[in-house]
């Protein structure tokens, strides 16, 4: 398998944002995420489904890194992500077999990898943009946790429903889930 | 005793000469000082002690006149003087005291320290000095009795009810003597006449009777010592029990308060808990967000994936035992295993390509059929997820609106404690007190134990020695002596006793009078040995001690005052015909400082319709208000008057009235 | 005149009076001058009752 294998840095601005969005060993930044890695696999998540891509930012000076060695060590949940993302994601206009294909056979093919984890690191900064601008007007621990449960809260209301019915085809046909950004 | 006159010299507010004569006319006996709160009254009665004894509770310790020291340049002295004229025991005394101050470059100091000065007028008219100062003014009004005549309205709670009075009073009502008389001969003692008297008979001299001698000496020593400890033991037992009521009303008064901070303890406990809690919570929400975050939010994505998948129909299609690189070889060779042609671009070969995607490493069913796996091991997952945040989330709201109704109370009960005594303190200090207490009593017990004990061992060792004489003349004689003086002791002991016991019935009588017609109500006052006053109300058949308002305590405590006065006054004849001399004491005055403060308008009258007849002397210094009630009652009785000008709060002129 | 001194005689009253009022003095003026200590105290009134059992009136 050749990704989820090394460093990975986050650059620009979405440093910055995930800088705030990660609790530090000294307890300062928001107590959301505990680790960088924890940023990374949410924000690929999220940036998904709010449809949200972004490309790697150069705006202003900054970045994180994260090691290889915890890269490796979620690769587990990297690759289920990963997985997900590229079955699911219908922008490139690949049919559903074309889309199985990259998820579960493009692992050892160069060519395609390098496409595929470009599509999935741009999922990543959108999430980060997309948690940062949910988060970023928190000032204490508690607004920080009454947000946490509005955004859980509103999700678990949002898929219970027959909504989610409306979402699929959404997904299919576009991009417009119904879970809206507030 | 009759006190004629006080002269003050710069004395605090009385600056200059000043001076007041007391009225001496046994009719109209009453002296009457008026003056307002601060005009000076309490220092009156307070220099009285002062010359007497050296001691006053002034507030501050200079004692000259403010105007005076400002007036003071570097090097100048000035004498601060009180002097007191009275009769006692058909001799005129003066008692006098000073202090001298001087100015300094750092203020003005006392120079020298108050020293008395005593006289007394011989018939001739001259002055003579008395040497034994202090021990003469002693006699004639004993400092522990002074509380009695010089009399501070304030105090009048703690005067008949909590000292042990016994002394004092035997002192006064002649009892002394008495009981001086008994200590002199006690034949218990190895020290007194008797004792000495044994000691002094011929004993067979062989060290048994010399070492009986010393034993009973020694053990006469720890008897003394044992008695010695003994007041000193119940001395403190009696602080601790004052304090221990002290504190035990305080405690009462805050009882309230102590409830209040109980209370606010407990508060601040569950406070503290729960916010421990709260920060638990908090960090459970946050480890719960984090921990399956995956598994909950790509719940939507899994569950398309899944339909996905299923739509796909992925499933294990591949030939079995084959695997990619066989087929590749087959491509490569070029000619199938049924032997058919396979060429680049025609359909056989792109199907084989085909079957080749099904092969391993191309066969991707298992990758799914994990990924599969995967799903819905998340999917189990997400719905404790979102249940435990759920629940960390209400909980965190609970423990922040418990936290703040506690914070609400807490602000509350601080509000209403602020400036109360702290409760507890004063509770860690009573159950002190009870356990020094306890320590006292026991001690208390095993001294008189061993004080018993020593009693019967002497008796015994005496015996002993008795037995040891040898008959001889002087031993004879020596006898005799011992019988009549075992002989006087019982006498003076038998006498001492029903003294005693008559002097108490006779004040408990006297003191009831008074107290009858001072107060209507079905009270009565009662005396125990130790001389301490009691009220009981007759309830019924039964008397009982009462709870008494201070208006009360006040009359009980006038009517003791005016009962050991009335006493005092009294002649206790002795039944002897051979005794010509009575065992008398002399009368006292009273002086009294603010004497009506505490007690109500009927009480007022009642106590002044009685003053004048039970002291000799009556001195009083009162504010204008309360005497303008008083003097309807007592005011014919009244042979001086005087009142206090206050020019300022560092002068004030003693005026007489006419 | 050895009987006053016989252990078996009763006690003269005369002398008992006398020395209770002699005593009693002693000890009031004691209380006013309070010039003598216990134990000179107790030294007179010892020589008061050997001067009083040994008269002979």
């Amino acid at each position: 398998m050749i990704m989820f294998d090394r460093d990975y840095q986050i650059r620009g601005k979405h440093a910055t944002y995930s800088k705030y969005l990660v609790k530090h060993k000294d307890n300062t930044g928001a107590p959301i995420f505990n680790r960088f890695i924890d940023i990374y696999m949410i924000g690929a998540i999220m940036g998904f489904m709010h449809g949200k891509r972004a490309e790697e930012d150069n705006t202003v000076k900054d970045d994180v890194s994260i090691l290889a060695s915890t890269v490796i060590a979620e690769k587990d949940k990297l690759q289920f992500i990963y997985r997900l993302i590229m079955l699911l994601d219908t922008n490139s206009g690949l049919t559903l077999e074309e889309r199985i294909n990259r998820a579960f056979r493009d692992d050892s093919k160069e060519e395609t990898i390098a496409d595929n984890m470009k599509l999935f690191h741009s999922y990543v900064c959108g999430g980060i943009e997309y948690l940062y601008e949910k988060f970023k007007d928190c000032v204490t621990n508690d607004d920080f946790i009454d947000r946490i449960y509005q955004i859980v809260d509103r999700f678990k209301a949002d898929i219970d429903n027959n909504l989610y019915e409306t979402a699929i085809k959404n997904i299919i046909d576009g991009w417009d889930y119904a879970y809206v950004a507030e | 005793m009759l006190l004629r006159s006080i002269r003050f010299k710069n004395f605090r507010q009385y600056k200059g000469d000043q001076s007041i004569e007391f009225s001496c006319d046994p009719e109209r006996n009453v002296t009457v000082i008026l003056g307002d709160n601060t005009s000076g009254k309490t220092t009156i009665v307070q220099a009285f002690t002062w010359v007497l004894y050296g001691s006053a509770n002034f507030s501050s310790e200079d004692l000259l006149n403010l105007d005076v020291a400002s007036q003071m340049r570097v090097g100048d002295k000035e004498k601060v003087e009180v002097d007191i004229c009275l009769n006692h025991d058909n001799t005129e005394y003066i008692i006098s005291r000073y202090e001298e101050y001087v100015c300094t470059g750092n203020g003005i100091h006392r120079h020298q320290f108050s020293s008395p000065k005593l006289f007394y007028k011989q018939p001739d008219g001259q002055l003579k000095t008395i040497e034994k100062v202090d021990s003469t003014i002693q006699k004639i009004l004993p400092k522990e009795l002074s509380n009695y005549f010089f009399f501070d309205g304030e105090r009048i709670e703690t005067i008949s009810s909590k000292q042990d009075v016994t002394e004092a009073v035997k002192g006064l009502l002649g009892l002394t003597v008495l009981s001086n008389a008994m200590s002199h001969l006690n034949p218990r003692s190895s020290k007194s006449v008797i004792g000495k008297f044994r000691s002094s008979m011929d004993v067979d001299s062989s060290r048994k009777a010399e070492n009986l001698l010393q034993q009973i000496e020694s053990l006469t020593d720890r008897r003394e010592y044992i008695g010695t400890e003994l007041a000193n033991v119940e001395d403190q037992i009696k602080h601790y029990e004052g304090q221990i009521e002290l504190t035990e009303n305080i405690l009462r008064e805050h009882q309230p308060t102590a409830i209040l901070q109980r209370k606010r303890e407990e508060l601040e406990r569950n406070i503290k808990q729960e916010k421990t809690a709260l920060e638990d919570s908090k960090k459970r929400l946050f480890d719960g967000f984090n921990r399956n975050a995956i598994g909950f939010f790509t719940q939507p994505m899994m569950k398309k994936a899944l339909e996905c998948l299923d739509d796909a129909k992925v499933s294990d299609k591949g030939i079995p035992d084959m695997n990619a690189s066989a087929i590749d070889y087959i491509i490569q060779r070029g000619i199938c295993i049924c032997g058919e042609v396979i060429e680049e671009g025609s359909s056989r070969h792109a199907h084989l390509i085909k079957e080749r995607d099904y092969l391993p490493p191309q066969f991707i069913g298992t990758v799914i059929r994990t990924f599969k796996e995967k799903i819905s091991m998340y999917q189990s997952f997400s719905e404790p997820y979102y249940e435990n945040l759920k629940s960390s989330y209400q909980e965190i709201i609970r423990c922040k609106t418990r936290i703040n109704d506690w914070d609400d109370e807490l602000l509350d009960i601080c509000d209403r404690i602020k400036g109360k005594e702290d409760v507890k303190k004063h509770e860690e200090n009573l159950q002190d007190y009870k356990n020094r207490l306890r320590k006292l009593a026991s001690e208390k017990d095993k001294l008189i134990e061993e004080n018993a004990k020593l009693v019967g061992e002497i008796e015994r060792l005496q015996r002993l020695h008795d037995s040891l004489a040898i008959a001889s003349e002087k031993n004879t004689r020596i006898q005799s002596y011992i019988r009549y003086a075992e002989a006087i002791y019982e006498w003076i002991k038998t006498t001492y006793e029903s003294r005693q016991h008559e002097i108490r019935q006779q004040l408990e009588t006297r003191v009831n009078n008074i107290f009858a017609q001072m107060y209507h109500g079905s009270r009565k006052v009662t005396i125990n040995e130790k001389f301490n006053v009691t009220l009981l109300t007759a309830l019924g058949e039964e008397e009982i001690v009462t709870d008494e308002s201070r208006g009360l305590e006040t009359v009980k405590n006038f009517a003791f005052i005016a009962g050991l006065v009335d006493l005092a006054k009294a002649k206790i004849k002795e039944k002897t015909e051979d005794l010509e001399k009575p065992l008398s004491s002399e009368p006292y005055p009273l002086v009294m400082d603010a004497p009506f403060s505490n007690a109500d308008e009927k009480h007022v009258t009642n106590i002044s319709r009685i003053l004048p007849d039970i002291a000799e002397q009556v001195i009083m210094v009162v504010m204008a208000k309360d005497w303008g009630f008083a003097e309807t009652v007592m005011g014919h009785r009244v042979g001086k008057k005087y009142y206090l000008d206050k020019k300022s709060e560092t002068l004030t002129y003693i005026k007489e009235s006419v | 005149m050895t009987s006053k001194l016989d252990a078996s005689q009763p006690l003269d009253e005369k002398k008992l009076n006398r020395l209770k009022l002699d005593i009693l003095t002693l000890e009031r003026d004691n209380l006013r001058t309070r010039e003598l200590t216990n134990d000179e105290m107790v030294e007179k009134i010892r020589k008061l009752i050997e001067e009083e059992v040994m008269k002979c009136y």
